[in-house]
């Protein structure tokens, strides 16, 4: 198959990018979009230009590395699915593809379609964790989670940070992204000491970080790779209403 | 030397995935600093991509499992070449980090009473795979990451390796340069950590990730650590074969735990047709019994399709050669013939084996509760690597650690499916708490500048050779050669041939060639993978050479059985003083009695 591209080219943090054309021929139908890089940037090395930079790893959809826009959609137009299961097969015979980064002020462009996505692990960071100690474990069956509880819990685990809803959202918002994280913990027992401070400081360094608020577009479960649910934004909520109560009646 | 940045540790992990983070938690724990490298994002290791599960006699599902089968179940594996220590402390201490693991906030599929469920696995006695759906090593790394990074660990992420440093004979630091802006750093540390992972991109069909180069594996040979066991490498006996796109990428044994069965184009399920000796006692004869196993039934035996990978890797070859095999060269794996037992069995395939219904409806555009998948071997993991000291993961090398699959001894000729999380788990943290000892007991030792000097040099070179080999083009012959050639069934003089070829390889790789900048250019990254790949490839190539057998993950058609003389030896692999790679056969540490019973009392 033959397409036109348009590819997000910028030298480093500093520099100015801009949309460069290529030409990609005799691409086979069944290839992966990132194939089709793959094999743009073998031709770009054979004519002596610098290959185009993009992140990838698993390729499978599972690890959540990739981060591009396609015709203007995070993760492109098949959805639910990462970039990486895209297939050009979805594409028509001569069509002209966009690609880019994945574009908000917290993710930095590092060079082309690389991002800077330390933000999230920062979020993360600021309570996103448990801290029971190390190197002792429980006594044997110690911690009991209701299979219900451990369902609801692995469906908020399931988000594998991409930061695509925090990309898709008009808002730039990480909303879906820490109500994730934040849902997945709170659910469980062992997660239970340290509910009123994670929600706080996740939503604070959430903030800090400069992304913006929820206003219930739902794009950001339209483009989730992982499927997550919008309504973990409304747990996010009420944890974070529950959890300021709490901390002004000085419990 | 040129000024380059310098970080100081006590002790440095090298790789981000399983082991490396635990490793990592275990030392800063210990009140160590601890810097912890990785190639890509953090979290976004190889171990993201683990399936099926983490192995763990918990027996929460069945009680009469405990640490003494498990390590019988391993050692049978790995067809009794395993480090016996390693798979003892292995089988006693997984459930623990599996259990701090949940503390930690893992989430685990649960039984109805709320313990942590556990699914059956190829070579596993009882359920013993501790799981989150399909997506067990996202929930693992995530869980560690989350856990890691607000202990104060510095993580240096989109950092390579490229040298271990020394100081005589003792490890003191490592070199490597970060991909964003292409630059150099040194890391002085009182003690490393390695924790890089595998090697499956020496193959043209694999289930692993680019970043499987086998970097841990040459950093430490290079360095004077010795290699053992390079010859088993698993093949797994599930990875897509269609579209060509995808061709590698692993359908998790799951499936088959869940029920699904092996065919061949004749409809005929063909693992019933050769069921080797030391697994008849265990293993269903007829399907009904082994339908009954994947259900619960505690008297049933297994199913064939959960024999050994090796064993059903090879069934399927055969199948192939012997041209019974499915349109696209692999033969069918059938879940969807589980409606003749199951009334809700198109909601139950999609809640067991999520990802898996995902993957081929997105990535093949086929969908696993109506038709059967087509499946053929492809390269997964590799059961070779550093030599280390089973109680404290210390190489040859003073300071220099090793944990994961980039370590070795463990699995023996063989790994059961869902040992190596686990293993990562229990030697990751034994690799953290030793490296943090060893860190409190020495000082920080003098960097060699000359190496650094010849590193970065060798480093460059490839920028002024604009126009000499492509590294893309070596690495694909590689690639080839190694799946032709030294792949699951092999013979002496198609391993010669690969040697030679080898030899002719390296000295193209000394003429490539790579355009543009040091700014995250992938060409060039490419072109320094190069020599770790051409490393291991050629040691695994000698080991497999040396082993003139058959064993486990090991198949020779010179010589297709087991030998006495090769039964209690390993192959070991070091660098000579003239930088030649020599290959010697060492023997197995003797058994203690009451392991030997605890084999006997589990045949
Ligand atoms: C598809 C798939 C499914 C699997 N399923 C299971 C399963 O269900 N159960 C099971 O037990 N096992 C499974 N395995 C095997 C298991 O996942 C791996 O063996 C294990 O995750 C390896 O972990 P590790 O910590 O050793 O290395 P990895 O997780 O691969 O981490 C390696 C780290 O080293 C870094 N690194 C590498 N080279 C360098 C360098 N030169 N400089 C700096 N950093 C470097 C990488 O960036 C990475 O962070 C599976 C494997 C695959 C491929």
């Amino acid at each position: 198959m033959n397409f036109r591209l348009r590819v997000w080219r910028q030298k480093d943090r500093k520099s100015r990018g801009r949309l460069i054309n290529y030409d990609a021929t005799d691409i086979p139908p069944q290839a992966s979009l990132l194939e089709m890089l793959d094999i743009m940037n073998e031709r770009l090395l054979l004519r002596g230009e610098e290959p185009i930079a993009f992140d990838s790893d698993c390729r499978e959809g599972i690890c959540g590395t990739c981060s591009l826009t396609v015709n203007g959609e995070a993760h492109g137009p098949d959805h639910p699915g990462a970039a990486c299961e895209l297939y050009m097969r979805k594409f028509k015979e001569g069509e002209t593809i966009v690609i880019e980064p994945f574009r908000l002020k917290s993710f930095p462009i590092v060079k082309d379609l690389v991002i800077d996505r330390s933000a999230l692990d920062r979020i993360v960071q600021a309570g996103g964790f448990i801290s029971a100690r190390t190197g002792s474990a429980p006594e044997a069956n110690s911690i009991l989670v209701p299979k219900h509880d451990a369902d609801v819990s692995m469906e908020a685990a399931a988000c594998i940070g991409c930061g695509a809803c925090a990309a898709a959202c008009p808002n730039a918002s990480a909303m879906l992204f820490t109500a994730a994280k934040v849902s997945h913990l709170a659910t469980l027992p062992q997660g239970e000491t340290e509910r009123v401070r994670r929600v706080v400081s996740m939503v604070h360094a959430m903030d800090a970080e400069g992304f913006g608020n929820c206003t219930n577009i739902y794009e950001c479960e339209a483009v989730c790779p992982a499927e997550i649910s919008a309504s973990f934004i409304a747990k996010l909520n009420r944890e974070y209403s529950r959890a300021t109560l709490k901390r002004s009646s000085g419990e | 030397m040129a000024d380059y940045e310098t970080h100081e540790y006590d002790v440095l992990v090298i790789g981000a995935g399983g082991a490396g983070l635990r490793a990592a938690i275990e030392a800063s724990a210990a009140g160590v600093r601890v810097g912890l490298i990785c190639k890509s994002l953090l979290g976004k290791a190889h171990t993201v991509m683990a399936e099926g599960g983490i192995a763990a006699a918990l027996a929460n599902v069945d009680e009469r499992d405990n640490w003494k089968v498990h390590f019988a179940d391993t050692m049978r594996g790995g067809q009794y070449v395993n480090q016996w220590r390693m798979a003892e402390l292995h089988a006693k201490e997984a459930p623990d980090r599996v259990r701090e693991l949940e503390a930690w906030g893992a989430v685990f599929d649960r039984t109805k009473d709320g313990k942590i469920l556990q699914r059956n696995f190829g070579g596993h006695k009882y359920p013993r795979l501790a799981h989150v759906g399909d997506r067990t090593g996202l929930e693992m790394i995530r869980t560690l990451q989350d856990h890691g990074v607000h202990r104060g660990i510095d993580v240096h992420m989109e950092h390579t390796v490229l040298a271990i440093l020394k100081e005589g004979d003792r490890a003191v630091g490592a070199f490597g340069y970060e991909r964003e802006r292409g630059r150099f750093k040194i890391f002085r540390a009182k003690a490393i950590v390695l924790a890089t992972g595998g090697i499956g991109r020496a193959y043209k069909i694999t289930s692993n990730s680019w970043e499987y180069t086998g970097d841990g594996h040459s950093l430490a040979y290079d360095a004077g650590a010795e290699l053992i066991d390079m010859e088993f490498i698993q093949f797994h006996p599930t990875g897509m074969v269609w579209p060509p796109s995808v061709m590698g990428i692993l359908v998790t044994e799951g499936v088959r735990g869940e029920g699904g069965i092996l065919t061949n184009k004749e409809g005929r399920r063909f693992m019933f047709d050769e069921i080797p000796e030391n697994y008849r006692s265990q293993t269903a004869d007829n399907p009904e019994e082994g339908w009954r196993y994947c259900q619960g039934d505690k008297n049933a035996r297994r199913p064939p399709e959960l024999l050994t990978r090796d064993h059903i890797a090879r069934c399927i070859v055969r199948e192939i050669k012997e041209g019974r095999g499915s349109p696209h060269g692999g033969v069918f794996l059938d879940i969807a013939w589980i409606k003749e037992k199951l009334p809700d069995a198109t909601e139950h395939i999609k809640r067991k084996l999520p990802s898996m219904y995902h993957q081929f409806k997105q990535l093949a555009d086929i969908d696993i509760t109506e038709q059967p998948m087509e499946v053929g071997p492809t390269t997964h993991y590799i059961m070779g690597g550093v030599h280390v000291d089973p109680d404290t993961q210390m190489s040859r090398v003073p300071g220099l650690f090793a944990a994961g699959e980039c370590a070795a001894g463990i699995n023996g000729a063989n790994r059961l499916g869902g040992n190596s999380l686990s293993d990562l788990l229990v030697f990751g943290k034994r690799a953290g708490e030793f490296a943090a000892g060893y860190a409190r007991d020495n000082s920080f030792g003098k960097v060699d500048t000359d190496k650094i000097d010849t590193v970065a040099k060798e480093a460059l070179a490839p920028f002024d050779r604009g126009g000499g080999e492509n590294p893309y083009e070596i690495q694909k012959d590689l690639q080839e050669l190694m799946q032709d050639n030294v792949g699951i069934v092999r013979t002496e003089s198609e391993m010669q041939h690969a040697r030679e070829q080898l030899q002719k390889l390296k000295e193209r790789a000394g003429r490539v060639g790579v355009t543009g900048h040091r700014e995250f250019n992938p060409g060039w990254h490419t072109a320094l993978d190069l020599k770790n790949l051409l490393s291991v490839s050629e040691a695994i190539t000698h080991a497999a050479i040396e082993r003139k057998e058959s064993r486990g993950a090991q198949f020779r058609e010179d010589y297709p059985n087991k030998e006495e003389r090769f039964a209690k030896v390993n192959t070991m692999i070091s660098k000579a003083e003239d930088g030649s790679m020599q290959v010697r056969l060492a023997p197995l540490p003797e058994m203690p009695e009451y392991l030997q019973r605890v084999i006997e009392e589990n045949r």
